[in-house]
């Protein structure tokens, strides 16, 4: 039929249905006219509907709810506890009963024979009454995807569920013949050897169960059935899915209580099902199979069910979730009554049976069994692997703590590092984790929508249904890794190089103290290990395994698996460029931004927020990856295509605007950037508010970029807006009162400073503690002001404080140790003991090289401090090399500053100091040159540069013998002196 | 047929009667709830409840 007749079919019944039955011949003529085949098919429906009568009775329906005015119209019809029960020769479906086989708490099983689509026998169980039949049936459709995937021979499929006619949940699955694994294995008197095979293919199946997703419940002997084939014995698990499906609410204690032969077998049952727990993970399965290996090992469960079946239902929870079980071979040594026949089933003896199983065997159970579900086997597949492991005589996992074998394979094998390096790992991102695998999830239903496309026309809507799916999975998806990349906000590479380090050292010594090694050869031991771990690059380690174990699968699944939905795949892509940034790693990070940027354009147009949005983020990746000329750019094109489309107040374009002055700042641009920073001050103050902490922060680019100017009191007096402002509106212990003390502090009067900066380290020490890093930052800055002010034993007391305790709070190669460092070589410097001050500057420039490479500010002051030091000390052609390096730097990032200019020109005297006038001259004209051009924006305590650059040329020209061209630059300097002097006169 | 076979042709037939049945009979909304989070009327929705039915009653009974 074809769906335009479906269509008016349906038309015409909706509106013939609701009518007295009397009327209907004569609407229903009206309605088909002289359409013989419409009015044949509305009139089959009508009587469906008559007959429909019982049929899909909902108990919780309310009557008023079907306002059907049909007298005899369903509904409200009694529930089907009247019918008769299903029995031999009864039909369901296509599945007509032929005998019971079973019969349990839950219900009925029968043998049925199976006629369409195709012929065979199956097995199928009838939930028994009082169950909601619609709740089953729901709860097992959840399922049915999954369950449709599983396909292993140690598993019975489940074909097919649904309600009878009389409204009792049905399940049909493929017809297992065997023996509960218990029962076959004392049948055929296997030996501990056989039945440990046995059971690890046990595992196996499950495991196979747990990779899609599903989890058995109620893992049990008759669950999991053994016939032989081929005179081989063959498991099979049956049930899967169905424990699931007919679980009551575990919530709802007293329900539990009452229906509780429903959920099964308490010997059986993890402690998180006893608790009712709602968190079910595949480690209940784990636990069911570890009783089931108890059994088979000793011939009794750990608790037996004459211990549980008479107790309290409270009392058996408390068993099972307290009490521990005697191991294996005590339970074997106990039972001496019975240990005769249950050796002899095992083709052993008493005794033998005790030692067989004591040690390895027991601790595998006991692992098994374990309370707590972190400390059991993460998988099942881990319980065989341990199984096949004793088996073939290698050491097992599950060996205890006090046990030196593992660590002598630990050492065999060299997996300190790989095991360390996953832990860390994984503690550190176990949400990225789940994002991969969510996002498999998505493409695996996508996939499935695919193939039902292609399987024939008429499944087109149904591929369409999957695809809607897909797009609310898709929005799911979205907000988990949002959340997750808010979650990794807080981590950066350093503190995961940190971990790592913590983490591989922690191992060793572990390892050390479990193999048993004397006392004395420990410490030795121990210093090899740190010397040879100190050679590798911990951060780079930890960030490797990171990205090698969790971003790059993950850009690869996202590239493959969201072909097809350009804008969800873009927006993944830009997390994934967020996380590479957090790590650190900008130029993996700035093709996937690319990407983003491009779709975005491509789908949305250049103008929509989403794209501009995509913009920005990439000129900030341009910013970290010290691409300023490309970072300018961006966000230049994003603030006059976000003002014209969506107007300058927007926040895309205050953003925008935002960004602007920060580069420009960057980029030594400070003239340029004064108007956008004031005008986006502006705006951000009249939209927000003059509290919003958006308004303070750009009233601080703007402080900055006046700093820069020279515009020092209304840059002073901006700092201390914001400082008040933050007083006000967060208090005076607030982390971001804090920082905005310490940056007023350095242009407060000298009155204050140091008090100010006293306050900030007063407060740290108050709320943070002593051992906190921003206690130990603000002691660092606290002692850079005393440098200043000469009082030298007091700072360095606090710097050698400060980078004893970054040392330890943040590690060694964290960027603030190096800053500690750093400023307590100034210190030494300043004292004379230079020789120490050049060996730490020396040492930390290389650790932050090595670390960090020589685009961070950090690098630029060590190269400065190195450089100067050498020079003050004469030793010129030694920091020629660092000044060189150091104005390649400068050039990069801040091409139009002074201050580039001017380290120009004194790279340009130390030529000429080293007798190179030929090779000086272009610089010290050049940097001459630059920095009179600039000589607005130099601040009045450097402006000294100027005299020294025209001073530098002078004494070049003496060199050359060049007479007049030295006279000139002579008369130059001694106007700028006179100049200069009248200034400071004023 | 069992119910959920009938119920998946219905799904691929007639999405709008399916998705009653689903929040009718598997969901256990009543017809006035249905109708809320379908979007439409009780009376649109309580006719399409009758005519699922009879269309899987009758898919039940004969097969077809």
């Amino acid at each position: 039929m074809d769906s335009n007749r479906r269509q008016k079919a349906r038309q015409v019944f909706m509106e013939v249905a609701e009518l007295p039955t009397t009327d209907r011949p004569a609407a229903l003529a009206r309605a088909c006219g002289d359409d013989a085949a419409l009015r044949a098919e509305v009139e089959a429906l009508l009587r469906a509907h008559e007959g429909a009568a019982r049929f899909l009775a909902s108990p919780t329906a309310d009557a008023a709810g079907d306002a059907m005015p049909t007298a005899n119209f369903p509904g409200n019809a009694p529930t089907t506890s009247g019918s008769p029960r299903e029995g031999p020769g009864t039909r369901i479906g296509p599945y007509k009963l032929l005998q019971q086989i079973g019969e349990g708490g839950f219900g009925s099983v029968f043998l049925a024979q199976q006629e369409q689509p195709v012929q065979r026998k199956v097995a199928l169980k009838i939930i028994k009454l009082g169950m909601d039949t619609r709740q089953v049936v729901a709860r097992f459709e959840q399922e049915r995807q999954a369950l449709a995937m599983m396909d292993h021979p140690n598993i019975a499929k489940v074909l097919d569920a649904g309600a009878t006619e009389t409204g009792r949940p049905f399940f049909v699955m493929e017809l297992v013949k065997g023996d509960p694994i218990v029962d076959y294995a004392d049948k055929n008197n296997l030996s501990i050897h056989d039945r440990l095979e046995l059971f690890a293919q046990v595992c196996q199946a499950v495991q196979h169960a747990h990779t899609k997703g599903i989890i058995h419940r109620d893992i049990k002997p008759s669950n999991v059935l053994v016939s032989t084939q081929d005179g081989r014995p063959h498991t099979k698990v049956i049930d899967f899915g169905i424990a699931k499906a007919t679980a009551s609410k575990l919530t709802e204690k007293t329900l539990f209580a009452e229906h509780r032969q429903l959920i099964g077998t308490p010997e059986y049952m993890s402690p998180e099902q006893a608790e009712g727990s709602l968190d079910i993970d595949t480690r209940t399965d784990v636990y069911s199979l570890g009783v089931l290996l108890y059994e088979l090992l000793t011939g009794t469960t750990p608790f037996t069910s004459q211990e549980l079946r008479s107790a309290a239902y409270a009392e058996i929870q408390r068993i099972i979730r307290e009490v521990e079980p005697p191991k294996p071979s005590t339970r074997v040594s106990q039972n001496t009554d019975t240990i005769a026949g249950v050796a002899a089933r095992r083709h052993t003896e008493p005794k033998r049976l005790g030692t067989t199983i004591r040690g390895e065997l027991d601790w595998i159970v006991m692992k098994a069994l374990e309370k707590d579900r972190q400390r059991r086997y993460e998988t099942a597949n881990g319980l065989a692997m341990d199984i096949r492991r004793y088996l073939s005589g290698e050491a097992i996992v599950a060996a205890p703590p006090s046990t030196a074998y593992r660590f002598s394979k630990f050492i065999r094998r060299h997996r300190v590092m790989v095991s360390a390096g996953s832990a860390v790992a994984a503690a550190l991102l176990i949400g990225v984790v789940a994002f991969a695998w969510q996002a498999k999830i998505a493409s695996d239903q996508r996939d499935l929508a695919v193939k039902a496309r292609a399987t024939a026309d008429e499944q087109r809507d149904r591929a369409v249904a999957a695809e809607k799916e897909t797009a609310i999975r898709a929005a799911e998806l979205k907000q988990v890794s949002e959340f997750q990349s808010a979650m990794l906000a807080g981590i950066d590479r350093t503190r995961a190089g940190v971990l790592l380090t913590s983490d591989v050292l922690a191992r060793h010594s572990a390892a050390l103290a479990k193999a048993g090694v004397p006392e004395p050869e420990k410490d030795a031991h121990r210093r090899t290990f740190a010397a040879e771990w100190q050679r590798v690059n911990a951060v780079d380690a930890a960030v490797g395994i990171i990205d090698r174990e969790i971003l790059a699968p993950a850009v690869k699944a996202v590239d493959k698996q969201f072909k097809d939905q350009p804008l969800v795949q873009a927006q993944l892509r830009s997390v994934l460029a967020s996380l590479y940034s957090t790590l650190g790693k900008f130029d993996a990070a700035q093709p996937l931004a690319d990407q983003v940027l491009a779709t975005r354009r491509h789908e949305l147009g250049e103008k929509h927020p989403d794209t501009l949005e995509a913009l920005l983020d990439l000129g900030v990746i341009h910013i970290e990856q010290a691409k300023h000329a490309e970072a300018e750019a961006c966000f230049r094109q994003a603030l006059t295509l976000g003002r014209a489309a969506l107007g300058d107040d927007h926040e895309i374009s205050r953003r925008a605007e935002n960004d602007l002055v920060i580069i420009l700042n960057y980029r030594g641009k400070d003239a340029e950037a004064e108007p956008y920073a004031r005008d986006v001050f502006e705006r951000n103050r009249r939209i927000l508010g003059p509290d919003d902490p958006t308004t303070l922060q750009s009233m601080n680019s703007l402080a900055i970029n006046l700093g820069v100017l020279g515009k020092e009191a209304e840059q002073a007096a901006m700092l201390k807006t914001i400082m008040d402002t933050q007083r006000r509106t967060l208090g005076g212990d607030h982390p971001e009162t804090l920082i905005a003390i310490a940056n007023y502090s350095s242009l407060a009067p000298d009155a204050e400073r140091m008090g100010l900066l006293r306050e900030v380290l007063d407060t740290r020490r108050r709320v943070l503690g002593e051992e906190h890093f921003e206690t130990a930052w603000a002691a660092g800055m606290l002692a850079g002001e005393l440098v200043g002010e000469g009082k030298l034993s007091e700072a360095k007391a606090l710097y050698q404080d400060a980078h004893a305790k970054m040392r330890r709070l943040r590690g060694e190669d964290h960027m603030n140790t190096i800053t500690m460092a750093r400023g307590l070589a100034s210190v030494l410097q300043r004292e004379g003991t230079t020789a120490e001050a050049e060996t730490i500057l020396r040492a930390e420039l290389d650790k932050c090289r090595r670390v960090y490479g020589t685009s961070v500010v950090e690098a630029s002051f060590l190269l400065n401090s190195l450089a100067y030091l050498l020079l003050d000390n004469g030793r010129q052609a030694e920091a020629e090399p660092f000044m060189r390096e150091l104005l390649e730097i400068r050039e990069a990032n801040q091409p139009d500053a002074w201050s580039t200019f001017s380290m120009k020109s004194v790279l340009g005297g130390v030529l000429l100091g080293q007798n190179k006038p030929a090779e000086a001259e272009p610089l010290l004209l050049d940097g001459y040159k630059g920095l009179k051009e600039r000589e607005a924006t130099i601040p009045s305590q450097s402006k000294a540069c100027i005299t020294d650059g025209l001073e530098r040329l002078m004494k070049l020209y003496e060199a050359k013998g060049e007479a007049a061209e030295a006279a000139a630059w002579r008369a130059r300097l001694e106007a700028a002196k006179a100049e200069r002097a009248k200034r400071i006169a004023e | 047929m069992a119910v959920d076979a009938a119920f998946a042709r219905l799904e691929i037939e007639d999405p709008e009667a399916a998705a009653v049945v689903r929040l009718r009979f598997y969901a256990g909304l009543s017809v006035e709830q249905a109708a809320e989070a379908l979007g439409i009327s009780p009376r649109t929705a309580a006719r399409l409840w009758a005519y699922a039915r009879a269309v899987l009653y009758r898919t039940l009974r004969e097969g077809t």
